[in-house]
């Protein structure tokens, strides 16, 4: 049983020693102070200011578990920085001592000299090697073991006291200075990142020179649309008309629309059957040229690679991480620069075979397969593409993070700020849900360069401790939205007559909404994933499909993120309820009439 | 052991040793109160006496040692009341040292009996009494 509470108690230390964290955030919200620890959800104020204070202990330890000699040298330097901070108060003491005590002044500077010196050993602990030294000092003075006079006069135990605390000062920075010579840099640095696209470095006071981003303020109460919203809010609309117009089934759409886009692309070896079966066409084959069989064979080929490549991509998109972006992208790149050869050789082919009199259908029929192929692959290729591009550029984020700028200031553990400050405010435009990700830098010269070198080439960049913080409005706020719902009348019976409703169940209309909800400190799942809101809506369904929008209201409840929503309505217009309800993917599929709501 | 500035309180004559109290408490001087007869309170002792000519503003440094918590309870226990030093997890028998300021006498704080009674802890309570004094 001891056994077994010892255990339990020793991982307890363990896992108590692993979670000390080196930064401190602390998060100024107006007049409200709240400190994030690192192992909650580290969901941060969107507008706030943080205070990130280095717990010189702990940064310590962590350099000292990635460079063991410069164990010696910490130790030594903690010495020195305790001797240091105790002989501040010798001048006050002993220059007081010197002076005139029956003055009042010179009294109250001595007894704060002294309870200075006395409070700073206490504080350091009796393990200290201050506080030994200091003891030992004391001890001897009063031993007679060791001479206490000066001239023929004996010495104050203060005089003597800080005499040898001094002569120990020195020894230890001659031992310091013995010491193997580490070199090695601590930077800080902070980077925004956002959903899409826009990031950057973000300027935190006392680690890095960068200029502060323009001020913008993310509002906790929006009420009206912005320029891009509203700009949604008529492609939209342009959307949901060409949608009904086409009067299919919606569900039957999405789920072909979505099976056509899958990179299923059975036509590559389905061209490629084509063409052989082509070539081996009785009554064609013998009117066929050396030339254009030679062309066919080579389109052959060319299908054969392409399919090999697909299968590549596919096994290597599956598992795909930010780090391996770039061989993807290497692949997307053949895979297009081969379906560009394709389409290339097949236009050579196609002008041979066209020009051949008696196979003209048939040369049609195989033309129009194969340019609809070559169509659907480079598609892939231009969906993949953009994948990638938005993976790639994460990646750049990703690795331009470590890379340190002149502009970011270098440390040791001596000089190193005690705490750096970072204005939410001025670290640019951002939304809620966006991160921003901290990084202590620990940065050890490669093996054979310079370790003076000011290029960061040289150097190994070890991230001692990331922080990714998710910026998100706390409490309460409100956001417009716009999104495509699709609306269902109640008593569509009573719209006999309407030609849309007799045919479908659901007609698409474009809505816009303001919506109430709630940002937590404690979730980031919440805030990322489940996100709902509750509001007032407005749409402009066209149930008569005459052209002519009418206008419906509403109360909306909508949830990941605004992706779905779901509401009860109003057709004003036509004094007809519906509701409604919207699957705003934040991503297009070609051919899918959904968009990303704002 | 050679104390020059402490006064031993007797521990059969309570008399006696109120007088002697009474005596130390009406001079003009810092006054160290050591409670207890252990060997590290002993060593304590012999420290806060060697401490006591010492001051280095000038002040007068007295000990005295009281080698029970029964004797001069009732006379020393108002000081670390009014100090709060005393609290219902620290009481009267668990204080080892502690130190008086001038007049009016007040203490400051304490060493407890499980506590180091060095130089350096020692030296502080003088200080800290005699700062309180200025």
């Amino acid at each position: 049983m001891r056994i077994l509470l010892t255990l339990l108690l020793l991982a307890f230390t363990l896992t108590t020693s692993a979670q000390q964290s080196i930064i401190t955030i602390t998060e100024k919200s107006g007049k409200k102070i709240t400190d994030i620890p690192r192992s909650g959800e580290q969901v941060v104020d969107i507008n706030s200011e943080l205070t990130l204070t280095i717990d010189k202990e702990a940064l310590k330890a962590k350099i000292v578990d990635n460079i063991p000699d410069l164990q010696g040298s910490f130790d030594l330097q903690t010495q020195i920085d305790q001797f240091e901070a105790a002989l501040n108060f010798q001048d006050q003491v002993l220059t007081a001592m010197e002076g005139n005590l029956d003055d009042a002044e010179t009294m109250d500077e001595l007894y704060a000299g002294l309870t200075g010196f006395y409070n700073y050993l206490g504080r350091q602990g009796t393990n200290s090697q201050i506080y030994k030294e200091t003891a030992s000092l004391l001890n001897q003075y009063f031993s007679n073991d060791v001479n206490t006079f000066v001239a023929g006069q004996k010495v104050s135990k203060e005089y003597y006291v800080f005499t040898h605390l001094n002569e120990e000062l020195s020894s230890l920075k001659t031992e310091l200075a013995k010491q193997p010579n580490t070199s090695y840099f601590v930077s800080m640095t902070a980077y925004l990142q956002t959903e899409f696209g826009k990031a950057g470095r973000v300027h935190i006071e006392n680690f890095d020179n960068y200029a502060l981003q323009e001020f913008y303020e993310v509002p906790r109460w929006v009420t009206t649309l912005s320029a891009d919203q509203l700009q949604s809010l008529k492609e939209i609309q342009a959307q949901a008309q060409a949608n009904n117009e086409r009067r299919a089934d919606l569900f039957e759409e999405l789920k072909t629309k979505f099976l056509a886009a899958l990179p299923d692309l059975k036509c590559a070896q389905e061209a490629k059957a084509n063409i052989t079966a082509f070539l081996t066409d009785g009554t064609v084959s013998s009117r066929l040229s050396t030339a254009v069989k030679d062309k066919a064979q080579e389109l052959i080929a060319q299908y054969e690679q392409i399919v090999g490549l697909i299968e590549t991509v596919k096994t290597t998109v599956s598992g795909l991480s930010v780090d391996t972006v770039f061989e993807i992208y290497g692949l997307i790149d053949q895979v297009k620069k081969q379906a560009e050869s394709i389409k290339n050789v097949f236009t050579d082919f196609d002008a041979l075979i066209q020009v051949i009199a008696g196979i003209q259908a048939e040369a049609d029929a195989l033309t129009d397969e194969v340019k609809d192929c070559i169509k659907k692959l480079s598609n892939f290729g231009a969906a993949f593409d953009q994948l990638v591009g938005i993976l790639k550029g994460h990646q750049v984020r990703y690795q331009d993070n470590l890379e340190l700028g002149k502009e970011v200031k270098r440390f040791t553990v001596d000089n190193l700020p005690a705490e750096g400050f970072l204005q939410l405010k001025r670290s640019g435009k951002r939304e809620d849900g966006d991160r921003l990700e901290l990084n202590l830098l620990l940065g050890i010269p490669k093996e054979g360069k310079d370790p003076t070198s000011t290029n960061p080439d040289d150097y190994d960049l070890i991230k001692l401790e990331p922080w990714l913080l998710q910026m998100q409005t706390l409490g309460f706020y409100s956001r417009t939205y716009v999104g495509l719902i699709m609306a269902d009348p109640y008593n569509a019976d009573s719209l006999s007559g309407v030609e849309a409703l007799q045919e479908r169940r659901f007609l698409y209309a474009p809505s816009a909404g303001l919506l109430l909800k709630v940002g937590l400190r404690n979730s980031r799942f919440y805030n990322d994933f489940l996100s709902p809101g509750i509001g007032i809506s407005i749409s402009t369904p066209d149930f008569d499909t005459n052209g002519d929008p009418e206008f419906g209201t509403g109360l909306v409840l909508t949830a990941f993120k605004n992706i779905l929503s779901i509401g009860i309505n109003y057709n004003v217009t036509l004094d007809v309820p519906y509701w409604s309800f919207g699957v705003n993917l934040p991503f297009n599929l070609p051919g899918i009439p959904i968009n990303r709501p704002q | 052991m050679a104390l020059q500035y402490t006064t031993e309180i007797p521990l059969d004559d309570l008399p006696k040793a109120q007088a002697l109290y009474q005596g130390l408490k009406n001079q003009k001087c810092i006054l160290m109160i050591v409670l207890g007869d252990s060997k590290a309170t002993q060593d304590g002792v012999q420290i806060a006496d060697n401490l006591a000519p010492t001051s280095p503003g000038g002040f007068t440094r007295k000990v005295m040692w009281v080698k029970n918590h029964t004797v001069l309870k009732e006379e020393l226990e108002p000081y670390l009341h009014a100090a709060e030093i005393i609290k219902d997890d620290t009481p009267y028998e668990e204080i080892k040292c502690f130190c008086l300021t001038l007049s009016p006498r007040k203490a400051q704080s304490r060493i407890h009996k499980n506590g180091v009674m060095d130089y350096i802890r020692v030296e502080q309570l003088y200080i800290e009494a005699e700062s309180q004094s200025l």
